[in-house]
């Protein structure tokens, strides 16, 4: 551990086989109207630095604002010669919306140092709150093992493939992991949760009966993303490949295929701005179109029909920054059945 | 509150002495429940005065007690404990102790009336009860009492068990006779009863119609620490599935009672385990896992195997696990499997039943693949005794999405009165001549007829079921899942 590290932000610091004892404690406050301690579900997350210790805290006090949990922090350093544990508990506070009562969550902190040794998984047994769900939240890459024996426990487990280095590699190497988990798990990716309200304004398009006739002549896709969000884009393009069926043509020029429309061109522009900047469909010669700019909360879509004029709207622009992507992720139940298909449909490109 | 009496505790330099039956004095004393003549008289081997063995308790009464350690409350409560040195052998020692029980009886106004704790080794029972009723210590006088406790292990099988008995009872009356099981004392434990036949909302769904199956699971993530010797001869089995986990199933099976008079309950008691489905070796092959830990983790820290503990064969089978799946045959349970287990090493230390629901019909919410989980009631013996109710909720917002949600009440958190300590209503009992919570002889003799078959299965079968290995620090053996996951279930997450 960094000598110089401020881990303050992470409680009290308490010996291992304390930590139940201590985090009584901080129920017994002594105040006539003592907090109420809530929670719906385990919120484990798993980091590798130190560093990560102290924004994770920050991010879990916001997230615990809207959801209620029992918060396992995990940080494992496996670098350090001799192995230790260090544990810290701490509980986020936040007035109920009513306004009356502080609701309180737990959140309890774990630095682990050197070879694991089944440490971790013992670990995460060791602390949750017994018959609620288990999230774990995988940070930056999987590309250790973890113990065969976690997996089952996990309900959901969420991932953010943004930061991957060597995607098709690691998600091979998730997948391989996934096939001892329980059949109910559920895979969630942030990087694809980014797409999610362009997905849902695309798929708006076409509800409306007039426009949905214009699919079929679909001919091209040109997408607009930031740099170093190709993959948040390509999640996006294979997404449209799983819905509408397409085989992939040639890579470079990137061509679907379509049974009913024939070849797609598909166009990635790297451009300053949001994770998405926008995304054009041509359907000759009808054209549907979103776009976000720097900043903006809002989707524009802008409908070309022939012979009408262009019909403009506002649509929501979903979640930006981790803890949005993350709230977002707490409202939804959805099965990964729809992403793997479009993670397969562009595996190869990633 | 109870009579005046005197409190005799052989093996009074033992480990029980000092952690529980002192502290659980001290805080009857201090909630103000003992009786003003009242005295303790520590019977051990070991050369001592009464001042040292008073400052000695002090201490662990200070380290101990739940409810710490008041300098006034204490030094009253401390007036009234003695020592007294003798050998369990030396029936000399029994008259000094006859004598100055009489004594005491005159001074501190005990009335004649006697309560026995037997904190010692099975092996010392007998010696210990033939020496007392030498010395005439198991008479009564004319309105006064004469009482024994006996700790757990009651004997080793069904044939020791019944000699002791009979040891037991040539000395004592069955009535005057309290096997002490100290999970039957907790707060939680006793509640079971409440919660059953208190409400009008349980008792209907408590049948084979509503109840999928029950889960007893008693963890802990200690190893065998220093009682090497003893579990090496004991194991999971014995130590704990025998006593304990049988006592709350039986109060978890059990049909109501007619009053509540302590053999109209432990005559309920009986029934269940009278109707335990006996087990052949078959069904023990298929049905019960045992295990034994390996090296691993426990809370971030490594710790060794099970075989290389302290005086622990480093060939043993001694199990530090059991998972079974146990059979009450009569009306109301038919068909619902009552789960057990019990570890060494494990997560966590908790002691719970869980009573899983049968799942909603497969219909609307439930249907198909979406598999939502049933309603689980959970007791929680201990730690932090309470009960919870899991049940299905719609999260807020458009979609449809149904997640588990708990409504879950704590002892600790809801009473200003902390619970008390599970030794101080057994003591306490015992004092008043209340049984409803100890065993008795049918009920321990009952239990290892049950158990025998196990554990002769185990040692004396040609071709005995292995004895399976899971890491310190994880859930058991991975035979223990396949257990339950043969019947479509699976251990809940505790």
């Amino acid at each position: 551990m960094s000598a110089t590290l401020d881990l303050s932000a992470l409680g009290t610091q308490v010996p291992v086989d304390q930590i139940s004892r201590e985090l009584k404690k901080l129920w017994h406050t002594g105040s006539a109207t003592p907090p109420t301690r809530a929670s719906l579900v385990n919120f484990a997350v798993y980091c590798r630095s130190t560093e990560a210790m102290a924004a994770n805290t920050e991010l879990i006090s916001e997230f615990t604002r809207n959801h209620a949990c029992r918060a396992l922090l995990i940080c494992v350093c496996r670098e350090a010669v001799e192995p230790r544990v260090s544990a810290w508990v701490n509980a986020h506070c936040h007035l109920s919306r009513a306004g009356a009562k502080s609701v309180c969550c737990e959140q309890i902190s774990f630095l682990l140092e050197g070879e694991l040794k089944g440490r971790l998984t013992n670990i995460v047994f060791s602390h949750l709150d017994s018959d609620l769900p288990l999230y774990f939240w995988l940070q930056g890459d999987p590309v250790e093992d973890l113990n065969p024996t976690l997996w089952p426990w996990i309900d959901r487990l969420i991932i953010d493939s943004l930061p991957w280095t060597h995607p098709r590699w690691q998600f091979d190497r998730l997948h391989q992991s996934l096939h001892t988990a329980k059949a109910t798990l559920t895979l969630r990716d942030l990087n694809w949760t980014r797409s999610l309200y362009f997905r849902q304004a695309l798929a708006q398009f076409f509800d409306a009966p007039e426009n949905l006739t214009h699919l079929p002549a679909l001919r091209s896709v040109c997408l607009t993303h930031a740099p170093g969000y190709r993959s948040t884009a390509l999640l996006l393009v294979g997404w449209l490949s799983a819905q509408l069926r397409w085989t992939l043509k040639t890579p470079g020029p990137l061509v679907f295929h379509s049974p009913v429309s024939g070849d797609i061109d598909i166009q990635l522009d790297e451009q300053p701005g949001p994770a998405i900047g926008g995304c054009t469909l041509t359907c000759s010669p009808a054209t549907f179109s979103l776009r976000r700019h720097t900043g903006e909360r809002y989707l524009h879509a802008e409908t070309n029909l022939p012979g009408v004029p262009a019909l403009y709207h506002l649509l929501p622009a979903g979640p930006d920054t981790t803890l949005e992507l993350l709230d977002e992720e707490m409202t939804r139940g959805a099965r990964h059945t729809l992403y793997l298909r479009a993670l397969e449909a562009i595996t190869f490109l990633l | 509150m109870p009579q005046p009496c005197s409190v005799v505790i052989f093996g009074a330099s033992g480990d029980l002495t000092y952690r529980k039956l002192i502290p659980a004095l001290y805080n009857i004393a201090a909630d103000g429940d003992l009786p003003a003549a009242l005295t303790v008289v520590g019977f051990a081997r070991r050369e001592k005065t009464d001042e040292t063995f008073r400052a000695e308790l002090r201490e662990a009464a200070g380290k101990f007690s739940r409810s710490g350690l008041n300098d006034e409350v204490w030094a009253s409560f401390a007036d009234r404990v003695f020592y007294h040195r003798s050998e369990f052998g030396d029936a000399a020692g029994y008259q000094r102790l006859a004598e100055r029980l009489a004594q005491l009886d005159t001074e501190r106004g005990t009335r004649g009336n006697r309560l026995f704790y037997l904190s010692v080794a099975p092996g010392e029972f007998e010696g210990i009860l033939e020496h007392l009723a030498a010395a005439g210590l198991n008479k009564t006088a004319d309105g006064s009492w004469t009482r024994v406790i006996v700790e757990k292990p009651f004997g080793t099988d069904l044939a020791t068990a019944q000699e002791l008995n009979s040891v037991v009872d040539k000395t004592f009356r069955e009535q005057d006779t309290f096997r002490i099981d100290h999970f039957l004392g907790k707060e939680t434990a006793q509640n079971i009863m409440v919660l059953r036949f208190a409400n009008g909302i349980f008792e209907p769904l408590w049948n084979h119609r509503y109840i999928d199956h029950v889960q007893i699971t008693a963890a802990e993530p200690l190893g065998v620490e220093a009682r090497g010797p003893y579990y090496e001869s004991a194991g999971a089995l014995r130590d704990m599935v025998k006593n304990h986990l049988l006592q709350l199933l039986c109060l978890v099976a059990m049909e109501p009672p007619t009053d509540l008079a302590a053999d109209s309950v432990r005559d309920e008691k009986v029934k269940i385990i009278r109707s335990l489905r006996p087990m052949s070796p078959e069904d023990i092959a298929r049905d019960v896992v045992r295990g034994q830990y390996t090296a691993g983790a426990i809370g971030g820290v490594e710790v060794k195997a099970y075989r290389t503990e302290d005086r622990v064969a480093p060939e043993s089978k001694t199990e530090t696990y059991v998972a079974l799946k146990a059979n009450v045959d009569n009306w109301r349970w038919a068909g619902v499997p009552f789960y057990i287990r019990v570890g060494k090493r494990l997560p966590k230390g908790a002691t719970e039943i869980a009573v899983q629901f049968k799942n909603a019909p497969s219909v609307l919410f439930n249907k198909g693949a979406a598999d939502i989980g049933a309603n689980v009631l959970v007791i929680r013996i201990q730690p932090d005794e309470g009960i919870s109710l899991r049940m299905q909720c719609k999260m807020p917002g458009a979609t449809l999405r149904i997640e588990p949600v708990k409504m879950d009440f704590h002892y600790g958190t809801s009473f200003g009165k902390a619970s008390p300590e599970a030794y101080e209503r057994l003591l306490l009992d015992a004092m008043s001549g209340d049984a409803t919570l100890f065993a008795r002889r049918d009920e321990v003799e009952g239990a290892w007829r049950f158990i025998d078959l196990i554990e002769n299965a185990w040692h004396q079968a040609d071709n005995p079921p292995p004895v399976c290995e899971y890491p310190s620090g994880s859930w058991g053996p991975k035979e223990a899942d396949e257990l339950l996951a043969r019947d479509g279930r699976e251990w809940r997450r505790m």
